[in-house]
């Protein structure tokens, strides 16, 4: 019996001693490896971020001065390339608002024949009698008045809106086209 | 009657507690600087996003502008 407990202590003891020898195996590991070698990444890290904080303060910047820069959004969203834009200005068809006026392709051919056969399309509009069709001939007419007016339109003349306008050419009958919404009338020569 | 591997145990016990107390220490210095080092790593990171948020809006815009260039090839 008392063989078996020495044996028994003695196996303790080597136990207790293999738990010492395995912490101090893994203290000296990590003092004397791992942590100088995270040191030294982070020394890098520290090189690398150097040298590409010009880019960083570039991109900042960028940012910062749309934001005071004219005609940037309330949002303060990033206007792209500081100022100049990357869409021609094309002066006959933008508002003043930036709106850009233009004809969609197919209606192109369809705008240039509503002004001059002004007798065919009103006997096309009696025969058709729409009202779609006349809303959507008043808009191609009021694009193209835009259009020769070029900016000094500050808005869309919406064709309900009194006859003040006067059509350049002379047309004074032009006046009735937006007298009443319902009804589209065409100067008569 | 004392038992003599009583003492040896309480030494090697004695043993273990410092040199748990030590790894304790460096375990908690290694977590400082993987702290600094992940923070550095974010920042790193947010740069990079950054680079590559630029340079996929370069290509859009080049594509659509029609400003796009083939490579220079190399001079033989």
């Amino acid at each position: 019996m008392h063989a078996t407990v020495e044996e028994l202590d003695q196996e303790i003891v080597a136990e207790l001693q293999r738990i010492d020898a395995n912490f101090g195996h893994c203290f000296a590991r990590l003092t004397r490896d791992v942590i100088p070698r995270v040191r030294r990444y982070g020394e890098l890290l520290d090189e690398v971020l150097q040298g590409t904080r010009w880019l960083a303060e570039l991109f900042q910047h960028t940012a910062e001065v749309n934001l005071l820069g004219p005609g940037e959004d309330t949002s303060g969203a990033p206007v792209a390339g500081g100022g100049t834009s990357i869409f021609p200005e094309d002066a006959p068809n933008t508002t003043s608002t930036g709106q850009i006026l233009q004809f969609p392709d197919s209606s192109d051919d369809e705008a240039e024949r509503v002004a001059p056969p002004p007798s065919a399309s009103t006997e096309d509009d009696d025969a058709g009698g729409s009202t779609l069709q006349r809303q959507s001939k008043k808009r191609k007419i009021s694009l193209l008045l835009q259009q020769e007016y070029a900016s000094s339109s500050s808005a869309v003349p919406s064709p309900q809106r009194g006859s003040s306008h006067r059509h350049p050419r002379g047309e004074d009958d032009g006046d009735a086209l937006f007298s009443s919404p319902d009804t589209l009338r065409f100067p008569t020569k | 009657m004392e038992n003599p591997y009583d003492k040896v145990q309480s030494n090697i016990l004695s043993r273990i507690i410092a040199n748990v107390e030590r790894l304790n220490q460096s375990v908690v210095t290694l977590n400082q600087e993987l702290a600094t080092v992940t923070q550095k790593n974010k920042q790193l990171e947010t740069i990079g996003t950054i680079c590559e948020n630029y340079s996929s809006s370069m290509q859009f815009n080049l594509e659509t502008t029609g400003h796009m260039r083939p490579p220079n090839g190399d001079a033989d």
